[in-house]
């Protein structure tokens, strides 16, 4: 599975399915692990608050492509920081979209108070639970975590959802994550470090 | 890299800019957050009758000249600033983070001082109410706790009021004051209208320092524009008009209704009346040239003010303590926010239970909610703020000598430096008056307690900043900086290649 689709997944309540996250830090952890599901396949690269393209053959996925083609359309930004506020808009709803096309997901028209909302929900409990149950046992039993795994859990300590994996581990949240992410290869390292401020700010933020 | 038609619009800039403002929005979002009839009601009749000095009016003048001076090399420096809304990250990036993190400190005093003074006021504006309506007597510390029930439970869940709410408050409060003004004009006392409270000779007897610490305390948050330095149309302009603006507007206003009570009173009772009537004046004023529902609507709207500012504080206090829990300058448990709704929880339960102890305190000890608690709170919270200007303004002289970003001598040195002589003068002013200000006698110790309060806890954050110096460079390179620390050894491994 992506990393888009896994933290889709770890960011809902695995026995309701409801959402864990604030939708303005959903967004910004999602459009965090789109940007990282490129660097992973190295199609782009991440470096002092900047990204650029650096391999422009499409990926296999078509969410994946899509932000590729967008990133080259508009290179004139190279920030990260507006490139992940803009991702935040679409990205559950593009994320959620990627998992009903691999039947993970169905979705659903919901009334709010006063408005119509697009929500997903989880066809698999056991799907559902997946990430967050793999990074929880692998922590707990101290084995390696690949670099996807790594990062996952970086997308969650910047979006606040660390506690979800890091209950069992046998280092404490705040000594085990930064070191985590002290460790991830630099260019995801910046990209979880630009997502947590993201969040940060967002908080601070008038408009929420 | 692939070409792009010339014509196409952006969609990443289209996006970003579809949230962009104008001065309408960002003046809107300066004012509300004043809460005039707060300042009119309860700052200006208290001042009146604490300080026993008239010159009140024509100090609002005063200050709004120095703070618009001061705003020119502020505005400037705006955005150049991770954190544009806090004074300390302007210190932090011009004078040194040690005097950053002592600005943080001296500001969150500030803040909370000036938020849980509300609660003091809330129950002489709302006693009114319930004695007109429902008979009741109640106990100010009643009400206060109803209030800080309120606001907490608001504010853990980071509601803000809404924009459009406190647009339409703000709107009813100005026309309010306008009116009342108008009546008060229309009804000078003595049969003629007075200028002497807007005579600039009066300003420059014993205890204008008094008269100045209450006009900057009226001007809290005219600072607050630059946040939109990264999201507004034009950005410097937007800014610079919206701050001028708001200035300009809020002196106005508290000059008129200020001045215009010492008219109806007559310039010789104003004291001897505000004493008297304490907030009731403007209320008392309005019901004899006005009638009863002028009266209620008024009291009403002093309520809904005093209680938009207690929230609108309350969230600024929180998210200042999450800005700094988050640069490691507080606590990093202070720095997190709650997943699910996004708000700075700690910051707010923390300034909640403040509140708390403060209410209980005053309630316990029986001391004056109006003067004891709002007032002085209030000034106290205003000297706070005054000497963030201060030390603000010295900092972007050195800001800008360092780094000229271009800009012209005028605004990057020449109003800074006479809004640096101007604010230092009022920082002096007030201190020497300090007693007067306070309305103590001049052998009270709380003159030396207040500032030597800041004093005591700028030179520990001055102290705090060094340490994180020398044992934790990484955090320190980031105070002011919206970023946050890293790397401690836990030992799990990353395999480098992807599973």
């Amino acid at each position: 599975m992506l990393l888009g689709d896994e933290f889709f997944l770890a960011a809902h309540d695995d026995l309701g399915g409801k959402l864990r996250l604030h939708r303005v830090n959903l967004g910004l952890g999602l459009a965090g692990a789109l940007l990282g599901e490129l660097v992973l396949t190295e199609r782009i690269a991440v470096k002092r608050g900047h990204l650029w393209v650096s391999d422009t053959r499409p990926p296999e996925d078509v969410l994946s492509h899509s932000v590729l083609s967008h990133l080259m359309n508009e290179d004139d930004v190279s920030s990260v920081t507006p490139w992940l506020r803009y991702l935040a808009a679409d990205a559950y709803d593009q994320v959620g979209t990627r998992l009903v096309h691999s039947g993970h997901a169905h979705r659903r028209q919901a009334r709010r108070l006063l408005r119509t909302v697009t929500v997903f929900d989880l066809v698999d409990p056991n799907t559902a639970a997946g990430p967050v149950a793999r990074l929880s046992s692998r922590l707990h039993a101290r084995h390696p975590l690949s670099l996807l795994d790594a990062t996952l859990i970086g997308l969650m300590a910047a979006t606040g959802l660390e506690k979800e994996v890091t209950r069992d581990a046998p280092v404490p949240a705040h000594r085990l994550i930064p070191d985590l992410v002290g460790r991830l290869p630099p260019p995801l390292r910046e990209l979880v470090a630009a997502t947590e401020t993201a969040v940060g700010d967002a908080v601070l933020s008038h408009r929420r | 890299m692939s070409t792009r038609s010339p014509g196409r619009q952006s969609l990443l800039a289209t996006t970003l800019r579809g949230n962009r403002l104008g001065v309408p929005s960002v003046l809107f979002f300066v004012m509300s957050a004043a809460t005039p009839l707060t300042v009119i009601a309860g700052v200006v009749t208290t001042g009146y009758a604490t300080t026993g000095l008239t010159a009140i009016p024509i100090a609002f003048v005063v200050v709004a000249v120095v703070l618009t001076l001061f705003a020119v090399g502020f505005v400037a420096m705006a955005p150049h600033v991770a954190n544009a809304g806090a004074f300390y990250a302007y210190i932090s990036r011009g004078i040194g983070r040690p005097f950053g993190v002592a600005g943080a400190w001296i500001a969150l005093l500030a803040y909370n001082a000036l938020q849980v003074g509300l609660y003091g006021a809330i129950g002489a504006a709302t006693a009114p109410l319930l004695a007109q309506w429902f008979g009741w007597s109640v106990s100010w510390w009643v009400i206060a706790l109803v209030a800080w029930a309120l606001v907490a439970v608001l504010g853990v869940q980071q509601v803000d009021v809404n924009g459009k709410v406190l647009a339409v408050l703000l709107l009813a409060e100005v026309a309010v004051i306008l009116v009342f003004s108008g009546a008060n004009l229309a009804n000078p006392a003595g049969g003629g209208i007075t200028f002497d409270t807007l005579n600039p000779a009066n300003l420059f007897g014993s205890g204008v320092g008094a008269l100045l610490a209450l006009a900057v305390l009226g001007f809290v948050g005219f600072e607050s524009a630059v946040v939109f330095s990264e999201e507004s149309k034009d950005p410097g302009r937007t800014v610079r008009i919206a701050t001028y603006l708001s200035v300009g507007l809020i002196a106005a206003l508290y000059t008129l209704g200020s001045w215009s009570l010492s008219v109806a009173t007559g310039p010789d009772r104003i004291v001897d009346e505000a004493r008297a009537q304490s907030t009731e004046l403007l209320f008392t004023l309005a019901g004899q040239h006005l009638g009863e529902g002028f009266l209620t609507a008024g009291r009403v709207l002093f309520v809904t003010s005093i209680l938009a500012a207690m929230i609108s504080f309350h969230n600024t206090t929180a998210r200042y303590a999450f800005a700094l829990g988050r640069e490691r300058v507080l606590p990093a448990f202070i720095g997190r926010a709650s997943p699910r709704s996004g708000s700075p929880r700690a910051g707010s339960v923390l300034q909640s239970l403040f509140g708390l102890v403060v209410i209980v305190l005053y309630a316990g000890a029986g001391w004056d909610p109006l003067v004891h608690l709002f007032y002085w709170g209030g000034t106290s919270g205003g000297l706070g703020v005054l000497l963030l200007i201060a030390a603000t303004s010295i900092a972007v002289i050195a800001f800008f000598a360092r780094n000229p970003s271009g800009e012209g001598v005028w605004r990057r040195l020449l109003a800074p430096l006479l809004a640096s002589a101007a604010v230092i003068t009022i920082v002096v002013l007030v201190l020497n008056n300090f007693t007067t200000v306070l309305g103590v006698e001049p052998s009270s110790p709380l003159r030396w307690i207040v500032p030597g309060g800041y004093l005591a806890i700028a030179v520990l954050g001055v102290i705090w900043g060094l340490v994180l110096k020398s044992g934790r460079p990484e955090v320190y390179a980031a105070i002011g900086l919206g970023a946050k620390a890293a790397a401690t050894e836990a030992g799990i491994e990353i395999e480098r290649v992807e599973a």
